[in-house]
């Protein structure tokens, strides 16, 4: 199985994994063998759901329609669909973490919800 | 070593054909070649640029065409790919490795390339417009840029396009009021603020200097550059309020060139979505950070006077030809009925996947 369909198969048990560096102790996004930085071979570590909204977005494409968000979650970049009404700069929390046809799909909710 | 580009064609671009890649690339370059002074036997380098999955492309084509160049390879950097091609020719005949090379972009309307599929951050919302709106929303926050701003954009490059019969639109005219009031896709970026995908083909011949003397006008490559930055928007920067990769490869082509960007006469921007030509302004340095919206107020340089992405149509790996083979035509006085007034300095800007890629050239008379 190859890193993609790796974190893939577990975001269908609800978990969202990333590689990490434990020596740079830094996530490594979207997943890869090494570390960016150091080059060292890197884990999987399951990724914080505590973030904080990026840049947010209406998406009117038919299957596709929603509001959308790019979330930042200990330094990894991931775009998801809000639920509630969300400013840019507001802290998130990755509320449901599933797999829709082939790709991730994560539901962002306000964390003071 | 000094690089020129001599000769330029484009077909009209159309929808999907029952025509292969290598038979709608043969076409540009058979038209190139009866147009040109250049000898097929003086041709030491064939380029096609493309994301289409057909191997062995550039050698097919080869044949197909009757070349039997040095060097003969496929150019792949999803929309990035035709300038791509063009930095890989100049680079050949600096090198000395050649003296004569055909880069030809060409793309089927149903292009692999329409989507990065790889980037597993975008999640469901997979779009190139997708990312493209979030940039949208971060400037009309940060900077007041509005759907007015945008529409403004569109209308102008689908005007264009309605001078240039190898546009997509070419016979289509828009209103402001069809533009600003057309359906939302991804807010703030409605169907007119979004290119339409297509089928085409475009070709340029890069000459070494001494090769240069048999043609009339060559116009020389004065600085070419290309920043890649990743390829997941998750590399974006920071506060999606410009495209690292533009500012980086703008910095360093105008090094090249000893130019600033107020030198500049006429540019073909990557329109992609308007906003993105509104970022370009910023990024290149047309005008400050958050002033792109007071572009249209100013007389140079011209912007997007082929049409753009918006009123061309974007055959992805032929975008990039097509927009340098503009600024080509431009400055050698034979742009038509789009010929601007007093053209000696054009900038091509050529940007791929939200913006983690982009390529820079400056040509000058």
């Amino acid at each position: 199985m190859n890193l993609f369909d790796s974190v893939l198969e577990i975001a269908k048990g609800g978990e969202l994994v990333s590689s990490y560096c434990e020596k740079c102790e830094k996530y490594v996004w979207p997943p890869k063998y090494y570390c960016n930085y150091c080059n060292s071979k890197v884990l999987f570590k399951i990724v914080k759901r505590e973030g904080r909204i990026l840049a947010k977005g209406y998406s009117n494409i038919p299957g596709k329609k929603g509001i959308f968000a790019v979330g930042e979650f200990n330094g990894i970049r991931i775009i998801g669909t809000i639920k509630d009404k969300m400013m840019v700069g507001e802290s998130i929390i990755m509320q449901e973490i599933r797999v829709t046809n082939g790709r991730l799909d994560i539901i962002f909710v306000s964390s003071s919800t | 070593m000094k690089v020129a580009i001599t000769s330029s064609d484009t077909q009209k671009f159309t929808k999907n054909t029952n025509y292969t890649v290598s038979e709608i690339a043969s076409r540009s370059i058979v038209s190139l070649l009866s147009k040109s002074k250049i000898q097929k036997a003086e041709v030491d380098g064939l380029i096609v640029s493309s994301n289409s999955f057909e191997p062995y492309l550039s050698n097919i084509v080869s044949e197909m065409v009757g070349l039997k160049p040095k060097f003969s390879t496929k150019v792949e950097n999803l929309c990035n790919s035709g300038t791509s091609g063009i930095l890989l020719a100049y680079s050949l005949i600096r090198s000395g490795i050649c003296k004569a090379v055909l880069v030809t972009g060409v793309e089927k309307q149903d292009s692999p390339g329409n989507k990065l599929i790889w980037d597993i951050s975008r999640g469901i919302y997979d779009m190139p417009v997708h990312w493209a709106s979030l940039y949208a929303n971060n400037h009309f926050q940060k900077f007041g840029t509005r759907e007015k701003d945008l529409a403004l954009i569109s209308l102008k490059n689908h005007r264009n396009a309605n001078k240039n019969p190898n546009a997509i639109f070419f016979d289509k005219t828009f209103t402001f009021s069809q533009i600003i009031g057309a359906v939302e896709v991804a807010a703030p970026l409605r169907k007119f603020d979004c290119c339409y995908p297509c089928e085409g083909v475009s070709s340029v011949l890069l000459v070494s200097e001494d090769l240069s003397v048999k043609f009339e006008q060559p116009i020389w490559i004065v600085g070419i550059s290309q920043s890649n930055q990743g390829a997941s928007i998750a590399t974006i920067t920071d506060n999606l309020d410009g495209i690292l990769s533009t500012r980086i490869a703008a910095k360093e082509a105008f090094r090249q060139a000893d130019l600033v960007p107020s030198d500049i006469d006429i540019a073909e921007l990557h329109d992609a979505f308007s906003i993105l030509e509104i970022i370009a302004y910023e990024d290149i340095g047309f005008v400050s950070k958050g002033d792109g919206k007071k572009m249209y107020k100013k007389h140079r340089p011209f912007t997007n006077k082929r049409g753009g992405l918006l009123g061309c149509g974007h055959p992805i790996g032929a975008t990039g030809i097509d927009q340098t083979n503009e600024i080509v035509l431009q400055l050698q006085g034979l742009a038509g009925q789009r010929q601007v007034a007093n053209a000696n300095i054009g900038l091509v800007h050529n940007m791929a996947a939200a913006g983690t890629s982009t390529t820079i050239i400056i040509l000058q008379k």
